[in-house]
């Protein structure tokens, strides 16, 4: 693997987070830890591979806050830790980090987050760049492939001078983006565990006094920033009009001026360090500019820091950005910045001429590009037990005859919100919300379900589904237990039986869990469709907090392990669109592995996405669908 | 989805005979409830519509189809009918296991037997206590005893009719009650009213169905009843449930107890106070109690065929027949034509405007109705 090349000088092609494990295994990191969260997961899988062959640990742990306690032991005793996550990791650690900086840190420890900007494969678009402020801790934003990597080698030094863990933010288009990397030296150097000092808070003076100590660190971490190599200016000296951009910020605003071909009078201030701010730097350059432009994702952070620093200072200097509310504002910041979005805002701004590039030909054959593309609504993969397991739910639901809430969670279930989940949410917030909020509609006076999968039980889950118990709630819980955390790439959790470094693990039980806090629980197959409705029908008719698991196993796992199953449509026993089925299969059921035959009338099986799974073929009212046996 | 099999169950209409059930993807069924998961899309009026007893029902229409003839004054009380009598079964084992002659559980063991039927959709007691009806598709005489006893709960058994006909079954007898002999012979009479091709081009349902016994019902009992039940007595532990005149009488194994009848009342479904049909006018054999004689039944026989199948199994020694005294056959007719003029008054207070009879047969139930009030 790339990763592990002992070759110094090297330019390799990585992909962002493989760019930022590389830096970690440059900086001799000796543990590593992540709950898999996109766009962050790469970083711990490619570390993971790595860790036995270069002799470190790495481990997925159950949640992000246990990941960051976990790799904040490793740095108490002395060692270089690593933990990822997704943006929304952070806030799950946010207690945390805001007292581990208080106690400060001894090995160095880097913390890198993946943001999602215009919520790509995330419920939100949380800048998590904030925490940074709220936690007074150091911040790197890389903005090319290379910087991910060095930015990570260079935050584990920063960390073990301050003593304080570092932040490297990074985001989707830097993470999941590929570039050219000169690889460094591998820092093969072994330390040995060692705890010999005390890590704690203190309380009233003494936590005060840790929160003075932190902003003087703060201050040292400044005034190393002015002089970093991640901050520079690009561009006309003397630029009347600026730029001021970082992460994914720079490229797109660097492409954005070639485009337009602004040369004169324009300049890029790139920042890769924006927590603290290098004052002295970006001041240096504010003062030979007349207008400002900040292009960042997404909230208005480094924009909110130039404009207090251009009053401090008196500066006489136009900032435009994406504040909410400012009259300034180009836009609202919201979603993913871009080349397109650079230019409009240069045009808003400064009245350029749209961009010259972009003439009618672009925008035809844009136009037939586009028209090449399938058009696929977000739907379960074909072979997914939870479009079973929702239809099994929906149904009961109906059978009930009461209005019964469905509180949603995170998983590739969280698609029960859409059309290939029958609409069937009635919430959905974070990993393991459902449960919580499910514990708490008890005015309602009916019973109410809440879902999730396996590997969010086991993370967020535990404390709602006690607090249901003890506060008899009347809550019917439904673990749609796939085996695996499929949404992110299947990693390992503490059910499946295998470790990160693919070692065998003890497994923990999800109705050993729940036996154990004395709720009654119920398994069931829900591609077995009529016990599965059967199931959750009898269990609405029960009281007090109870638990059903859907327990099949994912179905592209599973159509890894057995191959796929041949399933045909038998045409003379179709009912197509005629009274009795109306392509229930193609329409309703809506597996994207069951096509509608237009011209036939009947319904037809796409053999290139069907896994053979055969729930449609239970679900026909005809018996048209039959499944071959391997 | 068009609305009147819509108009069915949310006016507390539904028998939950289980005709609609497993005809289409839409309509499912547990327990008693019968609810329509999606819309189906199909604009015109389909299979559910003309199989439901209770979206219409034109008893002379569906009298010629089944007898051949509307109904005469003679016919309104108990239906058509050749004959009403006494009957039981001979065999001690099976009057010993059933509700009361054991005659319908004798008469389609021995259409088996002797080939006139392949199967029978029956209603078992299901898993556990028995009490608790669960459609089956019976193929033997063993199957078919398993089943004797009146079950107070509906349990769609028609929805396993639908299996067995999907299921390539081409010579069927069905015992069912009142509602589901009048779904049954809608499914007949109105099956090729909807073409959808497929699977349906091999299902002949008038044609199919070769012998129905219809068993007299007042009403049956929502399965809130279970409920209520378990208040007084170990669901589990009961064997057979018995509606004497004025009580309602629960035994077990070495227990017999009372509760009283008003309150089970109760429970009673809202879909049976519009049923006016207490003996199964419809079917080929009607069979119910002989009040007051625990150990025969009532039988009414109605079609050709019922009177065949009847005296066939009657020659073979399968059944015990006697006539019926004048006042017994009094009372049946009082207690029928009663039941139709309380379900006649609740179709006006409710709107409900699915039965279509003819004059003559409205101005006999009305008038009964205004002398018994």
């Amino acid at each position: 693997m790339l990763i592990t090349l002992d070759e110094p000088g090297r330019e390799v092609l990585l992909m962002g987070n493989e760019a930022i494990a590389r830096g970690a295994i440059e900086a001799g990191v000796a543990f590593c830890s992540a709950y898999p969260g996109t766009p962050s997961s790469e970083i711990l899988g490619v570390l993971a591979e790595a860790a036995p062959k270069l002799g470190f640990y790495a481990e997925w742990s159950t949640n992000e806050i246990v990941a960051m306690e976990a790799a904040a032991a490793a740095s108490f005793s002395g060692l270089r830790a690593l933990c990822a996550m997704k943006s929304q990791g952070l806030s799950v650690c946010a207690d945390f980090l805001t007292t581990l900086n208080l106690s400060g840190t001894k090995g160095g420890m880097v913390i890198v987050v993946c943001d999602d900007p215009a919520a790509l494969s995330s419920v939100n678009e949380i800048d998590t760049r904030s925490y940074a402020e709220i936690a007074d801790l150091p911040l790197l934003e890389p903005a090319t492939v290379q910087e991910a990597k060095d930015m990570t080698k260079f935050a584990f030094e920063l960390s073990e001078e301050l003593q304080e863990p570092c932040i490297v933010r990074s985001v989707t288009r830097i993470s999941h983006g590929r570039g050219n990397v000169r690889l460094g030296e591998i820092n093969k150097e072994r330390r040995a565990a060692q705890l010999s000092e005390r890590f704690i808070t203190g309380l009233a003076a003494s936590a005060v006094e840790r929160h003075a100590g932190l902003h003087e660190k703060l201050r040292v971490a400044a005034e190393k920033f002015e002089g970093s190599p991640f901050n520079f200016y690009y561009g006309d000296p003397d630029a009347a009009f600026l730029i001021i951009t970082s992460g994914a910020g720079w490229l797109y605003s660097k492409e954005a001026l070639q485009l337009l071909d602004l040369k004169e009078g324009f300049g890029i201030l790139k920042l890769g360090t924006t927590h603290p701010l290098p004052r002295r730097f970006v001041a240096s350059h504010l003062e030979h500019a007349a207008e400002a432009l900040v292009i960042e994702e997404t909230d208005p952070f480094i924009e909110r820091k130039v404009k207090a620093l251009a009053a401090d200072l008196g500066l006489d200097v136009r900032i435009y950005g994406r504040e909410p509310g400012s009259e300034r504002a180009f836009a609202d910041a919201v979603g993913e910045m871009s080349v397109d979005a650079v230019i409009e805002a240069l045009r808003r701004v400064k009245n350029v001429e749209k961009a010259s590039f972009r003439d009618a030909e672009y925008e035809r054959e844009a136009e037939e590009a586009l028209k090449m593309l399938p058009r696929r609504e977000i739907a379960f993969c074909p072979g997914c037990p939870h479009r079973a397991s929702l239809f099994a739910i929906k149904t009961a639901i109906k059978l009930d005859g009461r209005e019964v809430p469905v509180c949603g969670d995170i998983g590739c279930y969280t698609l029960g919100m859409f059309r290939t989940g029958f609409y069937i949410s009635s919430t959905s917030h974070c990993m393991g919300a459902g449960i919580g909020l499910a514990s708490g509609f008890r005015n309602l006076e009916k019973p109410v379900i809440a879902l999730a999968g396996d590997s969010t039980f086991f993370h967020a889950c535990i404390p709602g589904l006690i607090n249901a118990r003890y506060n008899n709630a009347n809550v019917l819980f439904i673990l749609l237990d796939n085996g695996a955390t499929a949404m992110t790439g299947f990693q390992p959790h503490p059910g499946v039986g295998t470790n990160a470094m693919g070692e065998p693990a003890p497994v923990v039980r999800l109705e050993e869990v729940c036996k154990g806090i004395g709720v009654p629980v119920r398994i069931c197959d829900p591609f077995d469709v009529d016990a599965a409705i059967k199931a959750v029908y009898e269990m609405l008719q029960q009281d007090g907090a109870r638990v059903l698991i859907f327990r099949h196993t994912c179905g592209i796992i599973e159509t890894r392990r057995r191959g796929r199953r041949k399933a045909y449509v038998v045409e003379e026993k179709c009912i197509g669109e005629g009274c009795g089925c109306n392509r229930f299969c193609s329409r309703v059921f809506n597996c994207p592995g069951i096509v509608w035959d237009k011209e036939k009338g009947k319904a037809r099986i796409d053999e290139v996405v069907c896994t053979g799974c055969g729930v449609c073929a239970k679900l026909c009212p005809a018996g048209a669908i039959v499944v071959e046996e391997t | 989805m068009p609305n009147r099999i819509v108009e069915v169950l949310s006016g507390g209409l539904c028998t939950a005979c289980g005709a609609c059930v497993n005809i289409c993807p839409y309509i499912r069924n547990i327990e008693d409830r019968i609810a329509i998961i999606e819309d189906c899309n199909v604009e015109e009026e389909g299979r559910c519509y003309y199989y439901c007893p209770r979206t219409f029902l034109d008893v002379d229409e569906l009298n010629e189809f089944v007898f051949g003839r509307r109904r005469s004054e003679e016919d309104v009380i108990l239906g058509c009918h050749t004959s009403v009598l006494a009957a039981r079964a001979k065999s001690e084992a099976i009057r010993k296991n059933a509700q009361y002659g054991g005659v319908a559980s004798a008469l389609i063991a021995h259409a088996i037997e002797t080939g006139e039927i392949e199967a029978a959709v029956l209603t078992s007691g299901g898993e556990g206590n028995g009490l608790l009806p669960m459609p089956i598709v019976a193929k033997s005489k063993d199957e078919v005893l398993s089943c004797a006893k009146t079950k107070y709960f509906m349990g769609a058994s028609l929805s396993a009719l639908n299996k067995a006909l999907k299921d390539g079954f081409e010579s069927l007898g069905v015992v069912g009650t009142p509602c589901q002999v009048q779904a049954l012979r809608k499914m007949q009479a109105y099956g090729d009213a909807v073409e959808s091709g497929g699977i349906y081009e091999e299902i002949d349902v008038s044609k199919s169905i070769k012998l129905v016994i219809g068993l007299f019902c007042m009403w049956s009992l929502s399965y809130d009843f279970l409920w209520y039940l378990s208040k007084h007595v170990e669901p589990s532990a009961v064997r057979k449930l018995d509606i004497p005149v004025g009580s309602f009488l629960i035994f077990g194994e070495r227990f017999k107890k009372e509760l009283p009848l008003e309150e089970v009342k109760r429970y009673v479904r809202r879909a049976c106070d519009v049923c006016y049909d207490m003996t199964a006018e419809l079917a080929d054999i009607s069979v119910g109690a002989l009040e007051g004689v625990p150990d025969w039944n009532t039988v009414i026989l109605r079609t050709e065929r019922g009177e065949h199948i009847f005296r066939e199994a009657e020659a073979a020694g399968v059944l015990e027949v006697k006539e019926l005294e004048a006042e017994r056959l009094e009372h049946l007719r009082w207690a029928s034509l009663r039941k139709k003029a309380k379900a006649w008054r609740r179709m006006r207070e409710l709107k409900a405007e699915f039965l279509k009879i003819s004059e003559l047969e409205r101005k006999i139930v009305e008038r009964f109705r205004l002398e018994e009030e």
